[in-house]
């Protein structure tokens, strides 16, 4: 019987799926792959992986210097001093690669779920624009300088199109929308800055700087707009224009923390208060309007409500970081060698005019100003840790 | 991210068991379109589990998952028979016109085993079914039904002469 029983085996080996069926199920567990793709398995295994990081930060330098590397990799294996110096690095610099190719690695390999890792790029596409920000303001943003920004801009923008891709076929189309949105928001903002920059220096890599920023910010508003037809032609617009509104509200909520914050002089704060208020304005406006199911016109006045908040920020940041004024105001056009005293004298003139409670933030400001030169560095870190608190916020 | 090495060791794992854990599958549901569903089913349970774990010895594992997911079909619908269907449609079973007396008797025969694995007690044709229709060695149906490898080697020799009993009985 034994034998019989072998010969059943031999059998049941003839039962198999055929060949379309074995591709139809593969192709289904590819697809559910590609939604849910492997992800790496600890913090450190995509860092051990590609193994080219050190080779591409040697062969970044521009002439092979071994004892620096020598030096780099030590200080990165004894206690990450060098990450952590590298982290106010700029395109050029030395530590500039060791800042993209692992700090911001390793950050984003931290990040587990897809919408954080997405957010991530976002900042981390908005922080290269920054970079040749600080490059231009400081007449330091060379074709070579810029060309290295932009490319890595690049790859940042590629990663958020991809996942905007991701998210509007997981359903997720908010998140997508959002994601769109965000980017567009920012680089409109930085575009603004850009523009400022290029008129007080007078560069023109800063100029161009601008235009390419311009080009991307519309790059970005086509993704916004593209994933807010998917919404409008989808069943709940309300709830998709309702959770936009609540995120635009979240971030103006942010927006007003974050000025109310800040230590900068009173005329840009109420420059940025007033954008803040024409993009509350609009945020009311868009309660009416879904009210009265304008759903199309109710994404439009979100999408600039979103960029004015964004832009009452940058105000901020700009000022700290730069010392420009967006727009430019009247009084921008004084000279620079205007001394302090002068500055506070204008401004206490202004005040006594204005309200009583500003009184406490020319103090703020004195003190800011004993602090000196590194005002801008915290103003930036400052920045960073808004942003970090918001992140893990909602 | 995406793990390239790690997808395409596990797209391998399906094209070197998916007809096996399929095989599995059909013999228990008695059912094609199920069975492929479950076929699918078991690979995605696995991938769920081998993004975040390593899996060190990948065909019990399908077969444990599968096992699985058969019961938990099991539990909504009883199944008893085990599937001939499939086995008599294959060229050589079914006895034709040009197949000798020889051959004729050979298939009455293991149409009888089938059926004698039919009224064998669950858990002894479970053992026989994965010896004999997937080809399991003892120590891998040992380590998908967590057993002690001697103690499946002790039923399936049981079981077997269950078989013998009840065929001749039945004669």
């Amino acid at each position: 019987m034994e034998n019989k029983l072998k010969q059943i085996l031999e059998k049941t080996k003839l039962v198999k799926l055929n060949q379309q069926e074995k591709m139809e199920i593969r192709k289904a567990l590819l697809n559910f792959m590609k939604i849910q793709p492997v992800r790496a398995r600890g913090i450190l295994r995509p860092i051990l992986q590609e193994r080219s990081i050190l080779t591409k930060i040697i062969l970044t330098l521009k002439k092979p210097m071994p004892v620096i590397a020598i030096i780099l990799i030590i200080a990165l294996v004894g206690g990450g001093s060098a990450s952590v110096a590298a982290q106010q690095a700029l395109p050029q610099d030395i530590l500039y690669p060791i800042k993209i190719n692992i700090n911001e690695k390793v950050r984003s390999a931290l990040a587990f779920s897809p919408e954080a890792k997405a957010e991530i790029e976002v900042e981390l596409a908005e922080k290269r624009v920054e970079e040749a920000e600080q490059l231009a303001a400081e007449g330091r943003l060379t074709k070579a300088a810029q060309a290295q920004v932009e490319q890595n801009f690049d790859r940042h923008a590629a990663k958020i199109k991809e996942k905007i891709e991701q998210f509007s076929a997981q359903g997720k189309a908010e998140k997508a929308l959002e994601l769109a949105s965000n980017l567009e928001a920012s680089l409109k903002a930085h575009e603004q800055i850009l523009n400022q920059l290029s008129l007080k220096k007078g560069n023109e890599n800063v100029k161009k700087l601008a235009l390419e920023v311009k080009t991307k910010s519309e790059e970005a508003g086509d993704w916004r707009a593209e994933e807010e037809s998917k919404i409008k032609t989808g069943v709940d617009v309300k709830a998709a224009v309702l959770g936009r509104l609540k995120a635009v509200q979240n971030k103006i909520e942010e927006v007003e923390k974050f000025i109310d914050k800040a230590k900068v002089s009173a005329e840009v704060k109420t420059m940025a208060e007033d954008k803040l208020k024409i993009a509350k304005d609009l945020k009311d406006k868009v309660e009416v309007q879904i009210e009265a199911q304008e759903y199309n016109e109710a994404f439009l006045s979100l999408a600039e409500a979103h960029r004015l908040a964004q832009e009452a920020k940058l105000t901020i940041t700009a000022e700290q970081r730069f010392k420009i004024y967006l727009p430019s105001s009247p009084t921008s056009s004084e000279t620079e060698t205007e001394t302090e005293e002068e500055k506070t004298e204008i401004k206490a003139e202004e005040e006594t005019e204005g309200e009583g409670k500003i009184k406490g933030e020319v103090e703020i400001e004195k003190e800011a100003k004993v602090k000196g030169d590194n005002e801008g560095d915290e103003g930036i870190e400052r920045g960073v840790k808004e942003k970090i608190n918001i992140k893990t916020g909602p | 991210m995406i793990d390239p090495i790690l997808e395409e060791k596990f797209i391998n794992w399906y094209e070197q068991y998916a007809d096996a854990i399929f095989r599995y599958c059909y013999f228990r549901v008695n059912n094609r379109e199920l069975a492929k569903e479950l076929v699918q089913e078991t690979f995605i349970r696995v991938f769920e589990y081998f993004k975040k774990h390593e899996i060190e010895n990948i065909k019990p594992f399908l077969y444990k998952v599968a096992l699985n997911l058969v019961i938990d079909y099991s539990r909504q619908k009883r199944i008893k028979e085990i599937s001939l269907e499939e086995l008599y449609e294959k060229q050589g079973f079914e006895p034709s016109s040009s197949s000798s007396s020889q051959e004729i008797i050979n298939n009455l025969e293991i149409k009888n085993i089938l059926q004698g694995l039919n009224r064998l007690k669950e858990d002894d044709r479970q053992v026989m079914m994965m010896r004999y229709f997937d080809g399991l060695e003892p120590k891998e149906i040992a380590e998908i039904l967590n057993e002690n490898s001697n103690i499946i080697s002790v039923r399936l020799n049981r079981a077997v002469k269950k078989l013998r009993e009840l065929l001749e009985n039945g004669k």
